[in-house]
């Protein structure tokens, strides 16, 4: 039998489906603060010692965004069979 | 000329050395604007982004047929904005023709008012409701069992008749014209009307309560 090609839509209207696909942010932020959260950071975070400087809090912006990156782009390629994984 | 290749760093390696631009920062700097552009058309974000991931995944791919500016072609950012657009544009054009398996029609088909309404005032339900329920199974089944000539009408019924869609939202999915569609769906109507009165008059009624 042959069989019809269909598209497959992942959009819902469904707010656990809506979380469901942003899971990915979840292991970002556990990421991110495991390797760059210093207890300075915390520290600052909970406003006990304000002592950072803006190239430091820059620094930790920029961090957070390739993190982000570098997860949403391994996710990318993870549901893409167009690609040959390296690992 | 660039050997074709699916390994991913091999293929990020060719696209900074075919643009000059790291992959992972061109990524970084046009995925937000790309979003903003793709959902102007979409009107849904989750649509918008996997187009935008589309969009990225074609311009890795494809990065052996780039034409930088000094060879005739574009920059690389209007590259990818036409790429992400013929995305789109082939999305809604399939969106229209092929049949769409989503999350939210899973959920619908499985819905059936026999489950939600059980029972009548904690009695046993009515004879008359499960008559409704038969027939209201067989008009689905007939409008789902439409031959191909009348494919037009069954795309519009389907719409309108089973996922409850307004004249208005059938108009602008398919992109065609608000009158048409509401003479494609009275015809259709029409169609199954006829269809059905044979059905229902083969089918025996008063056997519903044995069946279920």
């Amino acid at each position: 039998m042959k069989k019809t090609k269909e598209i497959i839509s992942y959009e819902s209207s469904k707010w656990y489906i809506k979380f469901w696909r942003k899971r990915w942010y979840i292991y970002a932020i556990i990421l991110h603060l495991k390797n760059y959260m210093s207890f300075e950071i915390w520290l600052n975070y909970l406003l006990i010692n304000d002592n950072l400087d803006d190239d430091e809090r820059e620094n930790f912006r920029k961090k957070w965004r390739d993190t982000k990156t570098c997860i949403e782009l391994t996710k990318m390629y993870k549901f893409s069979a167009k690609f040959d994984r390296d690992d | 000329m660039i050997e074709k290749t699916n390994k991913i760093s091999e293929l990020e390696i060719q696209f900074e050395e075919r643009t000059g631009i790291n992959f992972k920062l061109f990524y970084n700097n046009h995925k937000p604007k790309l979003m903003w552009y793709i959902a102007r058309y979409t009107k849904n974000a989750e649509v918008a982004e996997d187009h935008v991931e589309d969009a990225f995944i074609q311009a890795l791919l494809n990065i052996g047929t780039y034409k930088r500016p000094d060879e005739g072609g574009a920059q690389v950012n209007t590259w990818i904005y036409k790429i992400a657009e013929n995305i789109v544009k082939k999305a809604h054009k399939d969106k229209g023709r092929l049949p769409t398996n989503s999350l939210d029609k899973e959920m619908s088909e499985n819905f059936h008012l026999s489950n939600v309404i059980p029972y009548d005032d904690g009695k046993k339900i009515s004879e008359e409701y499960k008559v409704f329920v038969k027939k209201a199974s067989v008009i689905k089944e007939t409008i789902y069992n439409l031959p191909e000539k009348d494919s037009k009408y069954k795309k519009v019924l389907i719409m309108r008749e089973i996922n409850g869609m307004a004249y208005k939202e059938i108009s602008e999915e398919l992109n065609i014209n608000l009158s048409t569609i509401k003479s494609q769906i009275k015809k259709g109507r029409n169609i199954i009307k006829k269809k059905v009165q044979k059905k229902f008059q083969e089918i025996d009624f008063n056997g519903v309560d044995e069946e279920n």
